[in-house]
């Protein structure tokens, strides 16, 4: 039976069972990776898999099942515990599937460029693994070298008229490698995602790698206290990633979030702008619709330190009286897009000029720990540089960096004009605080 | 879940291209989660996983193919995908299956399936109601409840035919305290091999009471300093420092590629002689225990440290060839779709002598860590992070003021040759770990510890 026929069958034995509203969501996706050890293949992975929920409404509740075994005879079980469980639920806010209506803007997904289909994997990886030891006699160990790529195709269809069918496909490279000097290992790390021609050269993946891992071994310590903190790029969008939640008007509406009621308040720093852009052209998060079938559109969350609008599903979006953001993740959640603070004036250069003394941080460590959105206190592991008189000095070997994320938001001095995203979505320019505690000795 | 001579023929089917070894996993697991929020159902989803992973070896090459369309003529597809690296002539055949005979040793007594989901819900509202009356400052008391029936098989071509099927369940309660515009929140959780018993036996309404008290101390607590300086880490999930500081670092994952501190050090001295530590996976009915691993192989008890020397490692089948070892059942995935590599189960540092009022009381000055959260190592540099989420400033051998949460940071082996107290107050916790083969449940442990000096990361 192929998926089409499947989701008829249940879309139709559903209707049968007497469901009025109900929605079928069907996704397939299949991936190949091939490994590197010691100038060897090590590993070949090829995988393929799908799967099928139903979610079924019930006076104003939406409960769910979901099944990976596309077998006719399961179609009972599915139907009688997504009942079962839009039963049981009886929170008070009344929950939604959409009927389509609305814009869907064409987009332009990020996708891997043509060539990543005539790329000789095994030749590059070697050349990569090659390049790592001759950039730096320090590298002591490739520990992980692999491509992956993949592809996947999602089916919604519901009771409301909705259906809508997407596709995407992903390839990207991740180098993760050891270097050694006087007895200190440190370790480097690198991911490529082969949307721009110069990820086609292997020396600049072994290159990033190799800089990460050398450039701390040479590492000093500072005295522990407050100082002023440079965030590279791509580390203030890994942060932002750990406090989009606040945003989410489930958190909101959940009060795990202190932004409840602070609509049209300064929130942040004035030149700070946070918007959650779906229909960036090549984003990696780039959709024409949300989790919940409803249309894209760019919002701005933050406008100039002025807290906008909150991110929204059908279900929040009417327990506040306004219109579904686009961010649904099919089920209660929220799913941000391209999340990514807007970028400033300054040069990365520049930024750390106006810092003078601080710490400039490259990389934090536990953040799935060691924060609470309630508080908004944050204490991570993070690695770095010294920042002196305005210049990089010495790589700082550990340390931890704590502070209040809501506080930090109004304490941005300044940002750079360096955009860059994260492969989850999540952008930033370096970022300069006014200050957060750091522990070092 | 599979027929034999079909797992025998993917089997065969593997092997045709030269692989020494091939293996096939098969998983079929229900699942459940309900959350629970202001005195609402907010959410319940179900779902049901049915695949197979098929993997092939040949010396240290190793190839792997999931799928869950399990027809035929796919799974021996799916077979071929594995094996299609290899283009070699045929090296070895498929032995016949011996089944190996599996003691269960984490028996339930209530099948989840036997009790109505509303039956849940009202123990959920029941703790949550137990939360709420702890004091008039609780906001908020949510509480989720996991449930997992999980049902593998593993076969390989040396002839290993293995089945077990396992149930976990897990309550956890988020409670958040508010007073004059300010927020906490505080979290606990219990869980294990067990079926609706879960809730059976246990002081509910302690577990509430002291998830509440932590939510509404944190109202009052000041920051926490910072620097290095002594540090005691209370029992249960303290245990994550071990977790974090060691044992991700014994494992052959990080091992077999030379990519750990602890390479080359068996029989070597990398903790105090005061540390003695296990990974137990056979620990009846614990959160993290097995019957088999992903690989077919029981699950044991293995002595990791002994009086501070290295005495083994966790090792899978694969890594045990590049290290010249035996395998040594800890082999484990997410699930199907994940290659399996050697993991922790239950992971604890074993009593010591002293008692936790004799511990604080020997501190000068230093931080008692009542209250942990998770961590993260990199296991190539040894250096580990993990988070306090409660904690008290110790002052001449009394503790002192309430500290909000810190980072605590340091490197596996010297933070191991640091610990100078060890008490006699063991406990476990369950957690999540994740890594290359994936989210898994491990538990970690340890009675109270003292580290004489640890870099304490707090907001002051």
């Amino acid at each position: 039976m192929t998926p089409e026929q499947f989701v008829a069958k249940l879309y139709n034995a559903s209707e049968k069972a007497g469901i009025e509203e109900f929605s079928i969501a069907y996704g397939c996706s299949s991936s190949n990776r091939i490994d590197i050890y010691d100038s060897k293949v090590s590993n070949r992975r090829n995988n393929e898999g799908q799967s099928v929920s139903l979610s079924v409404k019930r006076g104003k509740n939406i409960g769910s099942f979901a099944c990976e075994e596309l077998n006719e005879k399961l179609i009972p079980l599915i139907i009688t515990e997504a009942k079962e469980n839009a039963g049981l639920i009886d929170a008070e806010e009344e929950n939604f599937f959409h009927d389509g209506s609305g814009e869907y803007k064409k987009v332009i997904k990020y996708k891997p460029l043509s060539e990543f289909s005539k790329l000789d994997k095994e030749k590059y990886l070697l050349e990569v693994e090659n390049s790592c030891y001759q950039l730096d006699k320090r590298v002591k160990k490739v520990i992980s070298l692999y491509i992956a790529d993949g592809k996947s195709l999602s089916i919604m269809k519901n009771s409301l008229g909705l259906d809508l069918k997407d596709s995407s496909e992903y390839a990207y490279a991740v180098l993760y490698l050891s270097a050694e000097e006087n007895g200190v290992t440190q370790t480097g790390d690198e991911i490529i995602l082969f949307d721009k021609k110069e990820d086609f050269n292997p020396v600049n993946l072994a290159k990033a790698a190799v800089k990460k891992a050398v450039g701390k071994l040479q590492s000093a310590n500072i005295k522990s206290g407050k100082y002023k903190i440079v965030f590279e790029n791509r580390t203030f969008a890994d942060f932002l990633e750990t406090i989009a939640g606040i945003f989410s008007a489930n958190s909101i509406q959940e009060k795990r979030s202190q932004l409840v009621g602070k609509i049209g308040e300064n929130v942040a720093a004035s030149t700070v702008t946070l918007i959650d852009n779906p229909l960036l052209k090549s984003g990696y998060n780039t959709r024409v619709y949300d989790g919940e079938g409803y249309p894209s559109s760019k919002h701005e969350v933050i406008k100039d330190g002025v807290l906008k609008t909150f991110l929204h599903n059908l279900r929040t979006a009417k327990k506040d009286g306004v219109a579904s953001t686009g961010n649904g993740n099919g089920g209660r959640g929220i799913s941000f897009s391209n999340f990514y603070m807007d970028k400033g004036k300054f040069s990365k250069d520049d930024v750390l000029a106006k810092a003078g003394d601080g710490v400039y941080l490259t990389d934090l460590n536990g953040m799935h720990a060691g924060y609470s959105s309630v508080s908004g206190n944050f204490s991570f592991g993070a690695e770095g540089f010294i920042i002196e008189n305005g210049k990089l000095g010495k790589a700082l070997k550990q340390i931890t960096v704590s502070g209040n994320v809501y506080q930090l938001l109004k304490d941005i001095e300044a940002l750079g004009n360096d955009l860059t995203f994260s492969h989850s979505g999540f952008g930033s320019p370096t970022v300069l605080i006014k200050e957060l505690a750091v522990s070092n000795e | 879940m599979l027929d034999r001579s079909l797992v025998y023929e993917i089997l065969d089917t593997a092997l045709a291209s030269g692989a020494d070894f091939a293996e096939v996993f098969v998983e079929n697991s229900l699942s459940t989660s309900i959350q629970t929020g202001d005195r609402k159902v907010k959410n319940i989803s179900s779902g049901q996983s049915f695949g197979i992973g098929i993997r092939v070896f040949k010396d240290l090459f190793s190839a792997y193919a999931y799928t869950n369309v399990m027809a035929r003529d796919n799974l021996l597809k799916t077979a071929q995908k594995a094996a299609a690296a290899l283009r070699d002539k045929r090296q070895a055949n498929v032995l016949d299956f011996v089944d190996i005979n599996i003691e269960n040793k984490h028996k339930i007594k209530i099948l989840h399936a036997s009790v109505n989901k509303s039956d849940k819900v009202s123990i959920m509202h029941e703790i949550c109601e137990k939360a709420y009356a702890a004091s008039s400052l609780i906001a908020k008391a949510d509480a989720t409840y996991l449930e997992k029936e999980r049902q593998i098989l593993v076969a390989n071509s040396n002839g290993l035919w293995a089945e077990d099927k396992l149930s976990r369940g897990r309550f956890s309660l988020n409670v958040i305290a508010a007073q004059n515009g300010k927020s906490q929140d505080a979290t606990d959780n219990f869980g294990g091999l067990y079926g609706f018993e879960l809730f059976e036996g246990r002081d509910l309404q302690a577990f509430a009471e002291k998830t509440a008290a932590d939510a509404v101390s944190m109202l009052d607590a000041a920051d926490c300093p910072s620097g290095k300086m002594p540090v005691i880490i209370n029992n249960g999930f303290g245990g994550a420092i071990f977790h974090e500081a060691c044992g991700h670092g014994l494992e052959a994952t990080a091992v077999a590629k030379n990519a750990s501190v602890f390479c080359g050090k068996l029989g070597q001295k990398v903790a105090s002689g005061l540390v003695t530590a296990y990974d137990d996976a056979t620990i009846a009915n614990a959160w993290g225990s097995i019957n088999i691993d992903d690989e077919g192989i029981p699950g044991q008890r293995k002595l990791l440290i002994e009086n501070g020397i290295l005495k083994s490692y966790m090792v899978d089948s694969f890594n045990a060839r590049r290290m010249g070892m035996k395998p040594n059942g800890c082999a484990r995935r997410q699930n199907y779709k994940f290659m399996p590599t050697s993991r922790m189960s239950n992971t604890f540092i074993a009593n010591g002598n002293s008692s936790l009022e004799e511990m604080i009381a020997a501190t000068d000055y230093g931080l008692f860590a009542e209250n942990m959260g998770g961590g993260s190592v990199n296991p190539a540099s040894g250096e580990f992070n993990f988070s306090v989420n409660k904690a008290y400033v110790i002052e001449k051998g009394k503790l002192k003021q309430l500290v909000k949460g810190a980072k605590l940071i340091g490197s596996g082996i010297e933070v191991l040759n640091n610990i100078d107290m060890v008490g006699n107050n063991m406990a476990l916790a369950c957690g999540m770990c994740g890594s290359v083969s994936g989210s898994i449940p491990t538990t970690v442990g340890q009675p109270a510890i003292r580290v004489q000096n640890i870099t304490v990361g707090g907001q002051k």
